[in-house]
């Protein structure tokens, strides 16, 4: 499986993927295959990595998680996007999964809620 | 939830392999009933050949008759030759036939096919009629092939004729018998076998019946028990659930509980929206369609966007019966329901969490309650003992100030509710001022909303008795207070707290000054810093000190707020950022005293005082036009007088300065006002020992 990790704060970027190379996730077989810090960044980061998940921040500059989810679900309908966002406003989380997201997970997260997370979202 | 193509043929095996059977039995009796029906109409061929033969045997009697008749007569044989040769080669062809079975002429000049005679008895017949036939067709062999035969040939044939015809005859008639028995047998036996089919058929049907029955009626029992398990769990089960379809319309069964829960009726196929709608905002309706159309489709994992359903502890207006209405938490739970790997329905959980919300409301008010009672204790801690004394008793005889003050309001209907909610203000503002100076600002707070209250009421346009009962409920939460302080206090200090009297300390006076300087000024975003020259104060009686206490209190809360400007309009007018405030206590005379507070902010000006006193209708511009600007600034001590567009707690609400001029007066002093403006204010009070009334009473 192909992660690709979309989000503003390097911080959370690295955290995700520090967590995702974690030894129960070793099953999954999950392959780092990006970081990219805004909507834009991962589209063109997607059409070149085509990867299987990506975890997807809400408030980003440039283009905005619910944009990127729409464009990223677009160009291949069976990616799994995980969103990921500390929104207080459920409405925006809903509408970025009916554009094509498949979860949601609130910030901040520990380890075994993001491991838990990315397990349902494989499977 | 699927049922299995196996299991459900294992269940119908018996029925279909009864059906089976029935078929089987069918066919057999059928293919028998065939069989049968076939040998009958064999046999009937050879009944009515035989029965032929006996009308054979008479007609070729009759031809040799009626040909020696006509010899006689000398007439025409022809014709009896014909006929005896017709029917001799028929009786020859058929008794061949019977013997050997073939083709024959039938009755309608057609060749029919004949079976040979098998039984004994028929067999028996034939050979003793073939012994006779054989002497009939020598005898009339030369009557039928010659052209000229003899009298005594045709003499021969008749006689043998006579002697054979009725043997003959009654053989034939022996062998019709023999047949239409043996015919009538197969036709019994086909009756029995028919019989017994169609028994059997019946007993097979009966079997089905009886099995399809007793299936029909073991899985209607299931179902029935089923369905009564289903409406006890529904009836006795305390969440509201049912099942919701693609068009969010509720399913036909639904616990009992869902009516209590939603308080109203519930038909099955109800739009789940439009119940929803009933009792939430259009945001949570949009939210909880969008929530319940991702549950439907197939991307979304349910697992992962649990924390995102709108419904789960949602805010919703219930109306009873009798119409009253109440505000509820409820929480709706949605789970697939899958049927062969397609979503089918959404199972929904109603909870009615009302208690559990308040619960969690009434801890957070707990924590913050002891959140509150841990600061006061530290502030409590933190301020020198006597002080604090002090400032409860003055806490207490206010409070009891203004119970009187209520007690009169409610006890007199139609009192002077505005002078009677000033003098409440009035005592309050001396607790704000107090609490404010020694840094306790819950206390500060709580008096403050204490005000604004009274404020609220002050402008009220007709005050009544009533409107003042909610401050009486306040009043107790203050009085209870103030016991949590004492005891508190006791149980650090160990002395009773109740029993201290008030004490003035003069010494205190600048420090604590200076604090409530320092303090009002950061809550304003402003700088300012207190001096103070108090040389004269020690003079001063205790009683005097702490009016004086009250009346600095307040000048300075008002200079602070009023007088010094924040520290960017200080730099453009070209003074230190810091603004600064003095305060003096001199004896000019014996026995005379000017107690000063200056400070060197931007000055009482008349322009904003007369907009302000136009602002909230005090006067109008004709009447301001023809006062004097002293006049004016003196406006600023009428009671509700504020500058201040928005009230905070130092300042704003239009009491404090003529609090000041009680007080001033209740110590028998006189207040001077010294203004410049952008450069200074300075409230001078001229009092002199003798002549307090303050002093004179204690």
């Amino acid at each position: 499986m192909k992660l690709m990790i979309v989000d503003d704060s390097s911080i959370i970027r690295n955290r995700i993927a520090r967590i995702s190379r974690h030894v129960d996730l070793a099953k999954l077989e999950i392959d780092i295959v990006g970081q990219a810090s805004n909507g834009k960044e991962a589209v063109d980061l997607f059409v070149k990595a085509h990867p299987d998940i990506v975890t997807m921040d809400l408030t980003m500059p440039e283009m905005d998680g619910v944009e990127c989810t729409k464009a990223l679900a677009y160009m291949n309908p069976a990616v799994r996007i995980l969103v990921i966002s500390a929104l207080s406003d459920k409405s925006t989380a809903l509408k970025a999964l009916k554009n094509g997201a498949s979860g949601f997970l609130y910030k901040p997260f520990n380890d075994e809620q993001l491991i838990s997370a990315l397990e349902s979202l494989v499977n | 939830m699927s049922v299995s193509k196996k299991q459900g043929l294992g269940k119908y095996r018996v029925i279909v392999i009864a059906v089976a059977l029935f078929l089987v039995f069918d066919l057999g009796v059928l293919i028998l009933n065939f069989f049968t029906s076939y040998q009958i109409g064999q046999d009937a061929i050879s009944i009515n050949l035989a029965g032929r033969q006996r009308m054979l045997s008479q007609r070729m009697t009759k031809s040799l008759l009626i040909i020696a008749n006509d010899a006689s007569a000398g007439r025409d044989i022809g014709a009896g030759k014909t006929e005896l040769k017709k029917t001799v080669g028929l009786f020859d062809s058929t008794l061949k036939a019977f013997h050997t079975g073939g083709s024959v002429m039938g009755g309608n000049d057609k060749m029919v096919e004949l079976n040979a005679i098998t039984s004994p008895k028929g067999l028996q017949i034939l050979s003793e009629a073939s012994t006779i036939w054989q002497g009939y067709t020598l005898a009339t062999q030369p009557i039928i092939t010659q052209a000229e035969f003899t009298p005594e040939q045709l003499t021969t044939a008749i006689t043998y004729a006579r002697a054979n015809n009725i043997k003959l005859l009654g053989l034939m008639n022996g062998l019709t018998n023999d047949l239409e028995k043996i015919a009538s047998a197969k036709a019994e036996r086909l009756r029995l076998v028919q019989t017994i089919g169609i028994g059997l058929a019946l007993l097979n049907f009966g079997f089905i019946l009886f099995k399809f029955i007793r299936s029909l009626r073991r899985s209607d029992e299931l179902v029935e028990q089923a369905q009564q398990e289903t409406d006890e769990i529904l009836a006795t089960v305390k969440e509201g659930l049912f099942l919701l379809d693609e068009n969010l319309k509720i399913g036909n069964q639904y616990s009992a509980s869902l009516r209590t829960i939603l308080l109203q009726e519930i038909k099955p196929g109800a739009d789940f929206i439009a119940i929803l709608g009933s009792m939430s905002s259009s945001e949570t309706l949009v939210s909880a369609r969008d929530y319940i159309e991702l549950l439907f489709g197939n991307h979304v994992k349910e697992n992962l966007i649990i924390s995102l359903n709108p419904l789960s502890e949602v805010e919703v207006q219930l109306t009873d019966s009798r119409g009253k209405s109440d505000t509820r938490y409820l929480s709706f739970q949605f789970n697939r329901v899958l049927v062969a790997d397609k979503i089918s329905h959404l199972l929904v959980t109603v909870q009615d969490v009302t208690e559990r919300v308040h619960l969690v409301t009434a801890l957070a008010d707990v924590k913050g309650q002891s959140k509150v009672e841990l600061s006061y204790l530290q502030k409590i801690l933190a301020i020198d003992h006597e002080q604090m004394h002090n400032f409860l008793a003055l806490m207490e005889t206010s409070l009891t100030n203004i119970n009187a003050a209520l007690q009169q309001a409610s006890e007199h209907g139609g009192a002077d509710y505005h002078s009677i909610i000033n003098k409440i203000l009035r005592e309050t503002h001396t607790i704000k001022g107090e609490a404010a100076t020694l840094g306790l600002e819950s206390c500060t707070s709580n008096t403050h909303s204490f005000e604004q209250e009274m404020i609220r009421i002050r402008n009220l346009p007709h005050i009544q008795g009533n409107d003042m009962v909610g401050l009486t409920v306040r009043l107790d939460d203050f009085f209870e207070r103030l016991h949590l302080v004492r005891t508190i206090m006791s149980s650090v200090t160990g002395a009773n707290v109740s029993t201290l009297t008030p004490v003035a300390h003069a010494s205190n006076l600048v420090d604590d000054m200076q604090l409530l300087c320092l303090s009002i000024a950061s809550d304003q975003q402003k700088q300012a810093k207190l001096t103070a020259d108090l040389a004269a104060l020690p003079k001063l009686p205790e009683c005097l000190t702490k009016e004086l206490r009250n009346i600095t209190i307040q000048l300075l809360r008002n200079a602070v707020s009023h007088g010094i400007e924040t520290p960017d309009e200080r730099i453009l007018l070209g003074k230190s950022p810091t603004g600064s405030i003095h305060l003096s206590c001199k004896e000019i005379q014996k026995d005379q005293f000017e107690w000063v507070i200056r400070d060197d902010g931007h000055g009482l000006d008349p322009e904003r005082i007369k907009s302000a006193l136009l602002r909230n209708n005090y006067y109008d511009q004709e009447a301001l036009t023809s006062m004097d600007t002293r006049s004016i600034v003196m406006k600023i001590f009428e009671p509700g007088f504020s500058t201040l567009t928005t009230a905070h707690a130092n300042a704003g609400h239009g009491i404090g300065l003529d609090l000041i001029l009680d007080k001033i007066n209740a110590i028998g002093g006189r207040l001077h006002v010294k203004t410049r403006v952008n450069h200074s204010t300075e409230f001078i009070i001229h009092f002199a020992l003798g002549r307090s009334p303050v002093a004179q009473s204690s």
